[in-house]
């Protein structure tokens, strides 16, 4: 009767095995990556006798619990590995365009260069009021302030992501280190042991975390050693056993992202397909863009109004100088001018058309950069020939055809006609003087407006961001759901529920209870013998 | 389907997140009014905002340009007024004084009084403007005449007066130049200005007829001629005021209608259609009750409740 007191024996111990297996996935139910384990309970080999003639004989050998089973699959796990890579991607990308957008849009680029435009045209209705002046040079100098907290924007956001990227190399780094230490333990752990379940949970654990940072294919022994290679299975090597390689990341000139795995040993450029570092560097390479665009409207910005400024006479009388200094990018974008006198609002040349004229004819007039004209001089039209006169003497200076629309040089003038002037018609040209009323210089920046397009180059700048972030938000949004359809199929064989871990509890409290019975049922039955005798 | 505990709880966080985000979402819209909050809620109707932004600056500069452009031209016409009246007096008074009953002391008195009508004509053609400086003036800040000292009157102003941008690449001249409204008058006998006409006559009148009557004659006949000829080269310079006035009437009108256009414009791209952003967020707080509630009485359920 020993037999049965055995079988019964190791039912007990294999279903306390059991129960303790449900328990452990009772008190895990919210540990983050466990995965839920099964007691394998296998019938214990009956043992054959030793000799043919030996009359003791097991037949039966009850129950084992040989070890744990993790309830997992690979392929499911390599899924929200993947899965989750491809939406940290986005993600990682979408906190660095909202950035973008903020620095773009909340420093009111386009609206004060619109500003400053309508504050010209206001100052070209009413050029000599100190007022309006003083007005447009409030204007310009907010429009200065804006594009220096744009310029800032970006920079800091450059500069933020420098050092996000910086700290998730560091972290990838580290768990490649502690996966090659799981992998060391994984390569002695035995079979089936609870302990080995628990260094493939941390293993898993660990690859979950590394693929939400870089792009990883993972290759596993049976032993469960993880090989990550970045990229695709052939792709350059991160951990492979026991050795992790390092990764670094460098900073282009440029201001974009370089990683190099193994920087001492063997360099390799990398250039990752998923995970936050490849957002990071998407994001990277649109703030150097947007950085870029910003210095260069800023700087053709100045060259043009300080090139109108040139071109046109301050309300002293003199050359207008320059307005603004972009010399060191929109982040020192300065204001010159702090005089509200100083803004060149006439043209060089104040032109007068005598009421005599008898044609519609009407004249623009500039120096000539390389000539040298008379303070004064008179113009005058006759058979498509323009001459220059001298006021005083009336003499001939110079004569040249001319057609109607295109600059002509006279006497150290560009001389443009438009309109049909008559024969004989003449215009009295002289150097603007100090309190002119004359509107000329803001005339032709408002040309300048039209054709530099300032304000359409920061709107296409934002809207093109705009653009990309919402696009992107769609396709996270997708990227999400697809995650989510990976957790729950992972979840679906992994994951602890805790109804079914009752009902297990009760199947094996009863089988233990049933095991528990069997002893006492071999007791009984010595006892019955040993009453008989 | 097994659904792991923690995971059903995971789900059910994150549902709940999204629902809460979603009515906070909302609700900002329904306080700011705004449905564009930043441009990457719609590209497409940010990038066409930021137009319409820049379109109404561009407007509004323009209106009050357009308004003072309207006022300088008002000024200028009430100024033209008074000297059409000038010229009205001028003009009654030198066929008086060309009727045969008057004597020459008579004259004499007319001529004092056409003295008083130059110097009055003079102001009038240096009023200054709403902004300070000459109407007439040109481009320049200064007086548009001045008096010489043999008494004849010159224009000294510079330069055509700057033209008033009142729309893109458009522009109106609010002013005139003084040269081209009170000189180059010509009633036959050469191109003379207002003020030579009214005082040549005056002088003749103030120097009788003594030596010589019929060139008397001739100065009165002559003075009423140019008069003639000024009073018509002043109306067609009002006439012309009148026009322009005309044209920024209508575009200050344009304008305004633009302003209501772009604002309905506006509206419809940025505004929040009040009716449905309300019902989606009520619609939203039930389903966040509906799921909050359903959690609770799910996540309740266990057959730990029942293991006794």
């Amino acid at each position: 009767m020993s037999d049965l007191l055995l079988i019964g024996a190791s039912g007990v111990r294999a279903y306390q095995t059991a129960l303790n297996v449900v328990g452990e996935n009772i008190s895990n139910a919210g540990t983050q990556g466990y995965v839920r384990r099964d007691a394998v309970i296998k019938e214990a080999a009956a043992g054959a006798g030793g000799y043919p003639l030996q009359i003791y004989q097991r037949v039966l050998g009850g129950a084992d619990a040989t070890g744990v089973a993790r309830s997992w699959d690979a392929f499911r796990a390599a899924d929200v590995r993947n899965t989750g890579s491809e939406l940290a991607r986005t993600q990682g990308g979408i906190v660095w365009l909202e950035r973008i957008e903020s620095a773009l849009d909340k420093n009111a680029l386009g609206k004060g260069l619109t500003s400053f435009f309508n504050a010209a045209q206001s100052l070209a209705a009413d050029p000599t009021s100190t007022a309006t002046r003083a007005a447009f040079l409030e204007t310009s100098s907010a429009l200065a302030a804006s594009f220096r907290a744009t310029a800032e924007g970006l920079a800091a956001v450059g500069s933020d992501l420098q050092a996000s990227a910086q700290i998730a190399v560091g972290e990838l780094n580290d768990l490649a280190k502690s996966l090659a230490t799981v992998n060391a333990g994984l390569s002695r752990a035995r079979a089936g042991s609870n302990g080995q379940a628990q260094l493939m949970d941390e293993r898993d654990r660990l690859l979950d975390r590394m693929s939400t940072i870089a792009s990883i294919n993972v290759k596993m022994t049976d032993a469960g050693v993880a090989t990550v290679a970045l990229n695709s299975a052939n792709g350059p090597v991160l951990v492979d056993g026991v050795n992790a390689e390092e990764l670094t990341l460098s900073v282009n000139p440029s201001g974009s992202f370089a990683l190099t795995l193994d920087p001492f040993g063997n360099p390799q450029a990398i250039t990752l397909k998923s995970g936050t570092l490849a957002g990071f560097a998407d994001a990277s390479t649109r703030v150097v863009d947007a950085r870029n665009e910003i210095d260069r409207i800023a700087t053709t910005f100045a060259d043009t109004v300080n090139a109108v400024q040139a071109g046109g006479v301050d309300l002293n009388g003199n050359a207008g100088q320059p307005m603004f200094d972009a010399s060191g990018g929109a982040a020192n974008f300065t204001m010159l001018l702090t005089d509200p006198r100083s803004i060149a609002a006439a043209a060089a040349w104040t032109v007068t058309t005598p009421s005599s004229n008898a044609g519609s004819g009407s004249i623009k007039v500039t120096t000539d950069p390389s000539g040298t004209p008379s303070p004064a001089v008179n113009l005058s039209i006759s058979g498509g020939v323009l001459s220059a006169i001298d006021p005083v003497t009336g003499t001939v200076i110079a004569s040249t055809p001319y057609v109607a629309g295109q600059p002509v040089t006279l006497a150290g003038l560009n001389v443009t006609v438009t309109g049909t002037p008559a024969d004989g018609d003449r215009f009295s040209v002289a150097a603007t003087g100090a309190g002119s009323r004359d509107n000329g210089a803001l005339a032709t920046l408002a040309d300048a407006r039209r054709t530099g397009n300032f304000e359409g180059a920061v709107a296409t700048l934002t809207t093109s961001n705009a653009a990309t972030l919402s696009a992107r938000r769609t396709v996270a949004d997708a990227q999400s759901a697809i995650k989510d359809g990976a957790i729950a199929a992972r979840d679906n064989l992994s994951g602890v529920n805790l109804d079914n871990e009752a009902v297990e509890l009760m199947r094996f409290q009863q089988a233990y209870q049933a095991s528990s019975r069997v002893i006492q049922v071999s007791r009984e039955i010595f006892q019955t013998i040993l009453d008989a005798s | 389907m097994q659904i792991g505990t923690q995971y059903s709880f995971e789900r059910a966080i994150a549902q709940m997140r999204t629902l809460s985000g979603n009515a906070a979402r909302l609700q900002d819209q329904v306080t700011s009014g705004k449905r564009v909050t930043s441009p990457s809620v719609d590209p497409l109707a940010s990038a066409r905002l930021t137009l319409l932004a820049r379109k109404n600056s561009n407007e509004t500069q323009f209106a009050s340009n357009v308004t003072l452009a309207s006022s300088l031209l008002g000024q200028a016409d009430v100024a033209l007024e008074g000297v059409q009246t000038q010229i009205q007096r001028a003009a009654e008074l030198a066929l008086r004084a060309s009727n045969d009953t008057m004597n020459d002391s008579d004259r004499a008195a007319i001529g004092i009084e056409l003295r008083a009508i130059v110097d009055d004509l003079l102001t009038l053609a240096n009023s200054s403007d709403i902004r300070g400086a000459s109407l007439f003036g040109g481009a320049s800040t200064g007086q548009a005449f001045v008096r010489n000292p043999d008494g004849s009157v010159s224009y000294v102003g510079q330069g055509d007066p700057p033209p008033i941008p009142i729309g893109d690449n458009v522009s109106i001249a609010a002013t005139d130049s003084g040269e081209r409204i009170f000189t180059g008058i010509d009633s036959g006998s050469g191109p003379k200005d207002l003020f030579a006409i009214v005082s040549t006559l005056a002088a003749a009148l103030q120097a009788g007829s003594a030596p010589d009557p019929a060139a008397l004659r001739d100065a009165i006949n002559e003075g009423i001629a140019g008069l003639n000829a000024a009073s018509e080269h002043i109306a067609s310079a009002r006439a012309s005021v009148g026009a322009r006035g005309a044209r920024l009437d209508l575009e200050s009108e344009r304008l305004a209608q633009l302003k209501n256009e772009n604002e309905i414009e506006r509206t419809g791209l940025e505004g929040v259609d009040m009716q449905s952003s309300i019902a989606e967020l009520q619609q939203n707080l039930l389903t966040l009750q509906a799921t909050q509630a359903s959690f609770a009485k799910l996540s309740q359920l266990s057959l730990f409740d029942y293991l006794r």
